[in-house]
This record gives structure tokens, C-alpha cells and sequence, in this order.
């Protein structure tokens, strides 16, 4: 798992680079905790388009940093998923808890809005 | 001597995850899955699999996780086989995670097993102590 960062302003958008699974999930709580507590960052988005595979684990990760960022009052949405990725947030109900955008830009539009 | 790679067996401890994921990887990449029927695979195989390592370890004793793949000749449709030796454990009967809950609320546990028997079809059974989960995983297309 690769996790590449661009910065547009005050959003940050994370790009998550191959697969979200049980093992990869660790480095990216990790870096996912670091995001969430840095005060430069009014709202972050996380870019699914490098993502090949998440699982429930996978989608915890992104639950949590989508909680804190609510918590904190900042933005938060997702980009680009494949549709087989697309389908795993579907069908765990993520589609109707985060904004899905289809690519980086509207996302972080979205976001900064 | 030979090895089986259809087959796994690990110990039941999560810290084992990575073996799985390796083995189904594995059986995935020697070729001829499309790759819906791959990720479904791999999503049984994890989401059921961590759940084995994890709550089947038998009382005072280590545990052992078995796994084995096999693909039916006639419609190409996959079998993942898991069984563990930890207490009775039914996915099939487990309920459905709240999928509408608010954000503030709204928690991981369960979804993993809810997207498995969304996207397969699953088979328990109690056999001689152990749990026996099998995976049926169609061929895109199918259903």
C-alpha cells in the first residue's frame, strides 16, 4: 500500500495506492491518525482510485477518519473507487454515510465548499 | 515432498493473516479468474478467515485453522472451505449489521460477514467439534 499526498489549499487529498486489507489497514491507521489530528488541514479526501481491494478492515479505517473528521467539523469525502470497489462500499452502506465523488477535483470541491 | 497449494492450515491467531492473504493471492494469480469472482474470493477468504484466527482457538489450547480452495469443472464456480475448532459459530445465522445508522454510530463488526453472504453463497455446518464454513463464489455473470 502506497499512500501518495496533494495538498489543494487546506484540503489534503490521500491516495490510496493498491489494496486495503487486514494488513495493509496498520499503515494506514497510522497515517490516517496523523491526518486527522493535523490543524493545517480543514478537510480531507481520500482518493480511491489507485484502490484494488478493501475489506471490512479496510473499511474501518476509513470509517474512523471519516468520524473524526465529522467530529472535528471538516470535510470529508471520497473519490474516483473503481466499481468493484464502489460495490463494497454500497453494500456496506458507506454510499449513503460519505459523500462518493467521481474524481479528485469535484471531491475536493466538494469538500472546500 | 509436494506441496498442496489448494490447501492451508495456520495457526488460529490473527498475527497469521498474512499467510492467508499470501495463499489466496496465490491461488488467484496462477490465472484463470475473472476478476470479480477474484475479489469476492479474496473478500471470503479474509473476512472469514481472520474471523476463524480470531474466535477459533479452542479452549487451553493453540488452535489450528484449515482452508482449502477448489474450482468445479463444470461451471467454474469457486469452493473456499474454512473450518475452525473454536466455539459454534453460524455466519449464516449472524445478523445483519445496521447499514442506515448515523455516521456517530455506525460501527465495522459484522459487516465483513454481511458482504460475504451478499456476494456468495454460504454453508455451515457443526461437525465433530469444529465449525466448517463453505464459500460458493459463481463465475462473473452467474448468480
Amino acid at each position: 500500500m502506497v499512500i501518495v499526498e496533494e495538498r489543494d489549499g487546506e484540503v489534503l487529498t490521500l491516495r490510496l495506492e493498491g489494496r486495503l486489507d487486514g494488513q495493509t489497514c496498520v499503515e494506514v491507521d497510522r497515517r490516517f491518525g496523523e491526518v486527522a489530528t493535523c490543524s493545517s488541514t480543514a478537510g480531507v479526501v481520500v482518493d480511491c482510485s489507485g484502490l484494488a481491494y478493501v475489506s471490512s478492515a479496510g473499511l474501518r479505517s476509513i470509517l474512523v477518519l471519516g468520524k473524526q473528521q465529522r467530529a472535528a467539523k471538516r470535510g470529508f469525502s471520497l473519490a474516483a473507487p473503481s466499481p468493484a470497489v464502489q460495490e463494497i462500499l454500497a453494500l456496506s452502506g458507506f454510499s449513503s454515510l460519505f459523500a462518493i465523488h467521481p474524481d479528485r477535483a469535484s471531491a475536493v470541491a466538494a469538500v472546500r465548499s | 515432498m509436494q506441496v498442496d497449494e489448494t490447501r492451508l492450515r495456520v495457526r488460529s491467531d490473527r498475527e497469521e493473516l498474512p499467510k492467508l492473504l499470501a495463499w489466496v493471492r496465490g491461488f488467484i494469480d496462477a490465472g484463470g479468474i475473472a476478476a470479480r469472482q477474484a475479489m469476492v474470493l479474496e473478500l471470503a477468504a479474509e473476512e472469514l478467515g481472520l474471523n476463524a484466527m480470531t474466535h477459533g482457538r479452542p479452549t487451553g489450547r493453540e488452535g489450528f485453522v484449515e482452508c482449502s480452495i477448489e474450482a468445479a469443472a463444470i461451471d467454474g464456480t469457486l469452493r473456499l472451505v474454512i473450518e475452525d475448532e473454536g466455539p459454534a459459530f453460524d455466519p449464516t445465522a449472524h445478523a445483519t449489521p445496521d447499514l442506515e445508522a448515523p455516521l456517530e454510530d455506525r460501527v465495522v463488526g459484522g459487516l465483513g460477514v454481511h458482504l460475504v453472504r451478499t456476494m456468495a453463497e454460504l454453508r455451515y455446518a457443526r461437525i465433530g467439534g469444529r465449525n466448517r464454513v463453505e464459500v460458493l463464489v459463481a463465475p462473473a455473470g452467474a448468480t
